[in-house]
């Protein structure tokens, strides 16, 4: 019998793949293997972030500095470039009238329903957000993914409770045109303080407008997640953001119409259109401390059994690592290998200051323990310094 | 069909959109700010790139500027995919043309221009050696730009806004042909096109062959001028295109 | 109905010769027989009908609105529906903007005749209904479009021209309707099979076409937008550029008995 197995017996080769191929069939072994040997797949070391180059105002029709680009109505704009992936982020506007009727029937996400509940929500309501619309390219045409919704609220969720965009910087000052009497316009600002005259028509303007601001973000060439890339470049086009002034027709400052309908007469307003200035800008007054950049971190435990063995040495390492798994903190995820096989994540949003507005702990797999959240705390803070050191260039 | 979009945050319905007067703009747009200098051949500047986007087969950035106009463009081909369903003998090539950030042509404008990008891109792509596949190509005009100081009386501007779509149009089939190349589709050889006085042919084949004619505005009687014209300048897109290509191989291989 | 691959082979090759065999037995400028009928939508301005021998169908149907020609610029406007095909179809938005583009004022139309006042002029709406088509419909609209609008009355303005100092809107007679005199342009589809040109390809010769050419006809002459177009996906080849200058020459050719024979009905 122990001839016949002996004849039946196969020989089995053990295949070998080049980095590449294994890669694909088994990112989670692929990634394991690199980190064995203290590096991750894209050749960074654990804690390494990714460099970012940014331009700011680029796209917007404030580029250059003495003229405007009448067709363009981007208010403020930034490109990121962070590894492969290409953010673009552009800002554009839209005006509300303010009266208290319309805002709490449109604004549907809650702020009112919080004002009541408690009063430490009541700051909130003196804040503003951004509305938010990502696209992340990856080929398909149809309806919006699930991620791109996501990240939508999230930035929207962000912006709000980061305080970041007072109301009151999003106050419409809206001037009067007048046209004078060789036919020419002129208009008149009201914090162009020349003469008194202005402020009396300005008093009787009793409408109020705020500036709406919606950011475009397309994200060109996905290797990883994208959220703290989607953040920090919508920061950076925030503080760029330059808000034409506006005004309205001096004739329709103050119109009311009478009309009867049904044998009731009642007034209108009349609806008029208020415009905004061509070259007048006014750079959005964003809360700058409030600042933050976003990155995230991921942990993982090592696998010992796929550690790669050093042919000297593999004995005593494989001993000695068998007993108890170590777990590592890693910064910036990029590439598919440590997306699909890094589950615990840690995402924060940090001023450099130290402020932080956000902290997101998802503990799947690997146990986060308290040493690794202070230790992503500590790099977030140290990564906010570089980013917004990044501004003033 | 006025429906609210529930899947993405798109603020509060009662905004508008910013409308910017155009009385008072005229002096500081006659000034001609960073023009390119006139005596630059032909007032055209081109760049080309390829293969930076990572999640696509092929990819080509193509930013152009001349006197008139200032454009850039991302292509990003992904394919040949397999699709779902019956049987083909042969690839299908779809192509999408989006806005971008400045949303400033018609949806179904830009529908035209890409329903006759793939009239073209059917005779150019190999399709036969692509069997049941699909070639997804997309086009992001990023940037958009008339740097021509334009009288401010409404009917010319009508009249301009029509036919800009037609200068974008050499550029969208310069940038997709690279895009092939990089994404390693068979093509049969490499499509250009040209522009002259709104009238835009594309060739192959050294312009021996046409395999687009696009023209929105003016007579036909200088079309056949023109052709000529657009034969000149396909000619100088075609050589800039294989230099480019070449170079980015002699990168590659020397990198790797 | 979808033809074998042997099939189309035989048919290309026949469309392809010299002279070319088209399958009806047409001349290469022979355009297929086709049926109008006018003013029959008694709530629209105008309207047509026009049905191919093939059975392609459509109606288009015209209505009128009084706008300030200040703030409007496009007085014409086509609406392009399919039967069959979403609204958002690439044939359905290419076929309107392309429309739009051929009776976009100042081009083929001549925007004076629809002025009203020195404030207020018409504008006109046109709706096209494809009701079934084979091959490119585009033709076949432009020629129901030409026929809608030589049928189309307006009101008959009776207050005065000049308004920009007296405030009044424009006042129409009860009874009294104005014919529309403006000349739509004809656009003409040409298919290239070959070295040959054929008008008005048939759903068959479409199939097998190496490429198309759009051509737009006003006044009598040639104006743009022209094109070229895919026929089909299949069989989309390059074409000679002295082809371009031949089915420029056809249609100068043709074009004004087609013109003749429309405006004859």
């Amino acid at each position: 019998m122990a001839e016949n197995t002996a004849l039946e017996t196969i020989e089995v080769h053990p295949i070998t793949f080049p980095p590449d191929v294994l890669a694909r069939i088994s990112p989670e072994l692929s990634l394991q293997r690199h980190l064995s040997l203290g590096i991750r797949p894209c050749l960074r070391r654990y804690e390494e972030f990714r460099d970012i180059t940014i331009e700011n105002n680029t796209l917007s029709r404030y580029v250059e500095k003495d003229s405007v680009d009448a067709k363009n109505n981007i208010l403020g704009s930034n490109i990121l470039k962070s590894g492969k992936t290409v953010v673009i982020t552009s800002i554009t506007g839209g005006i509300i009238e303010e009266n208290s009727a319309s805002i709490k029937d449109l604004d549907d996400f809650g702020e009112d329903e919080l004002y009541e509940v408690t009063k430490e929500e009541d700051e909130i309501a003196n804040y503003a957000s951004i509305y938010p619309v990502v696209e992340v390219e990856r080929g398909r045409v149809g309806a919006c993914t699930d991620e791109e919704m996501t990240i939508s609220q999230k930035l929207y969720d962000s912006v709000l409770h980061s305080r970041i965009l007072p109301k009151k910087a999003l106050k419409v000052k809206a001037g009067v045109r007048s046209v004078n009497e060789d036919g020419t316009f002129s208009v008149l600002y009201p914090d162009e303080l020349e003469n008194d005259a202005l402020n009396e028509t300005n008093l009787k303007m009793k409408r109020k407008w705020s500036y709406v601001l919606y950011a475009k973000i397309i994200v060109l060439s996905r290797t990883g997640p994208v959220f703290d890339l989607c953040w920090n470049s919508l920061m950076y086009a925030l503080q760029n953001v330059k808000l034409p002034k506006a005004f309205i027709d001096e004739r329709a400052s103050d119109l009311r119409m009478t009309i009867r309908t049904r044998g009731r007469s009642a007034t209108i307003r009349e609806t008029y259109e208020i415009l905004c200035d061509q070259t007048k800008s006014l750079p959005l007054m964003i809360s700058s401390q409030n600042i933050a950049f976003a990155a995230n971190y991921g942990v993982i435990e090592l696998d010992p059994e796929s550690q790669l063995q050093n042919p000297d040495n593999a004995q005593e390492e494989v001993d000695i690592d068998m007993d108890k798994s170590q777990c590592i903190l890693i910064a910036d995820l990029d590439t598919e290998a440590e997306e699909i096989s890094i589950h615990s994540t840690i995402s924060v949003i940090a001023s450099s200051a130290g402020r932080y507005k956000q902290l997101t702990l998802v503990g799947a797999g690997a146990k986060i323990t308290p040493e690794m959240i202070k230790r992503s705390l500590l790099l977030s803070k140290v990564r906010a310094n570089d980013l917004s050191a990044r501004v003033k260039k | 069909m006025n429906v609210q979009d529930r899947r993405r945050l798109l603020g509060p319905a009662a905004a508008k959109p910013m409308a910017f007067s155009n009385a008072i703009i005229d002096e500081q747009q006659k000034k001609p700010v960073n023009m390119p200098s006139k005596d630059s051949e032909n007032g055209d500047e081109l760049s080309l790139h390829t293969g930076f986007i990572e999640n696509c087969n092929g990819s080509a950035l193509v930013e152009a500027r001349n006197l008139r106009h200032q454009t850039s463009l991302i292509t990003a081909v992904y394919g040949p995919r397999s699709i779902r369903g019956s049987f083909t003998s042969q690839g299908t090539i779809s192509i999408q043309l989006k806005n971008g950030l400045l949303e400033k042509y018609n949806t179904n404008e830009l529908k035209e221009v890409s329903g006759f990008l793939m009239g073209i891109f059917n005779s150019v792509v190999n399709l036969s050696r692509y069997p049941k596949s699909g070639i997804d190509i997309f086009v992001y005009l990023t940037y958009d730009k008339n740097l021509q100081s334009e009288a401010p009386a409404g009917e010319s501007q009508s009249k301009k806004t029509f036919s800009e779509i037609s200068y974008l149009i050499p550029h969208c089939i310069t940038s997709i042909t690279l895009a092939l190349a990089d994404a390693g589709i068979e093509i049969v050889d490499m499509a250009g096109a040209g522009e002259a006085n709104g009238t835009v042919v594309s060739f192959i084949k050294n312009g021996e062959e046409i395999v687009g004619v696009w023209k929105d505005e003016g007579n036909n009687e200088d079309l056949l001028e023109s052709v000529d014209d657009c034969k000149e300048q396909y000619r100088r897109y075609r050589d800039l295109m294989i230099s480019c290509l070449l170079e980015q191989k002699s990168l590659d291989t020397s990198s790797s | 109905m979808s033809l074998s691959v042997a099939e189309k082979s035989y048919l290309y090759d026949s469309l392809a010769s010299t002279p070319s065999v088209r399958t009806d037995g047409r001349l290469p400028h022979q355009f297929r027989p086709i049926e109008i009928f006018t003013d029959f939508l008694p709530s629209s301005n105008g309207s047509s009908r026009i049905i191919a021998s093939d059975g392609s169908e459509c109606i288009v149907s015209i209505k009128s609105k009084v706008v300030d020609h200040s703030v409007e610029n496009e007085l014409l406007q086509v609406d392009v529906d399919i039967a069959g095909q979403r609204d958002d179809a690439l044939i359905v938005e290419t076929i309107t903007s392309l429309l739009n583009k051929v009776l976009k004022s100042g081009g083929g139309i001549d925007s004076s005749k629809l002025q009203l006042t020195r404030k207020y002029s018409f504008k006109i709406f046109v709706d096209v209904l494809v009701i079934s088509s084979y091959s490119h419909p585009v033709s076949l609209i432009s020629f129901a479009i030409y026929s809608a609008l030589n049928s189309t009355y307006l009101p008959k303005l009776i207050s005065a021209f000049d308004d920009l100092e007296v405030e009044e809107l424009p006042t129409f007679h009860d009874y009294d309707m104005v014919k529309l005199e403006i000349n739509p342009p004809l656009v003409f589809i040409l298919a290239i099979v070959g070295n040959n040109i054929l008008l008005d390809p048939a759903a068959n010769e479409s199939g097998v076409a190496n490429n198309g050419l759009i051509i737009t006809w006003s006044n009598g002459k040639i104006t743009s937008p022209i094109r070229s177009v895919a026929l089909n996906d299949s069989n989309v080849k390059g074409f000679k550029p002295q082809l371009l200058k031949q089915g420029l020459a056809m249609v100068e050719k043709y074009a004004s008995d087609v013109v003749r024979s429309l405006e004859n009905l």
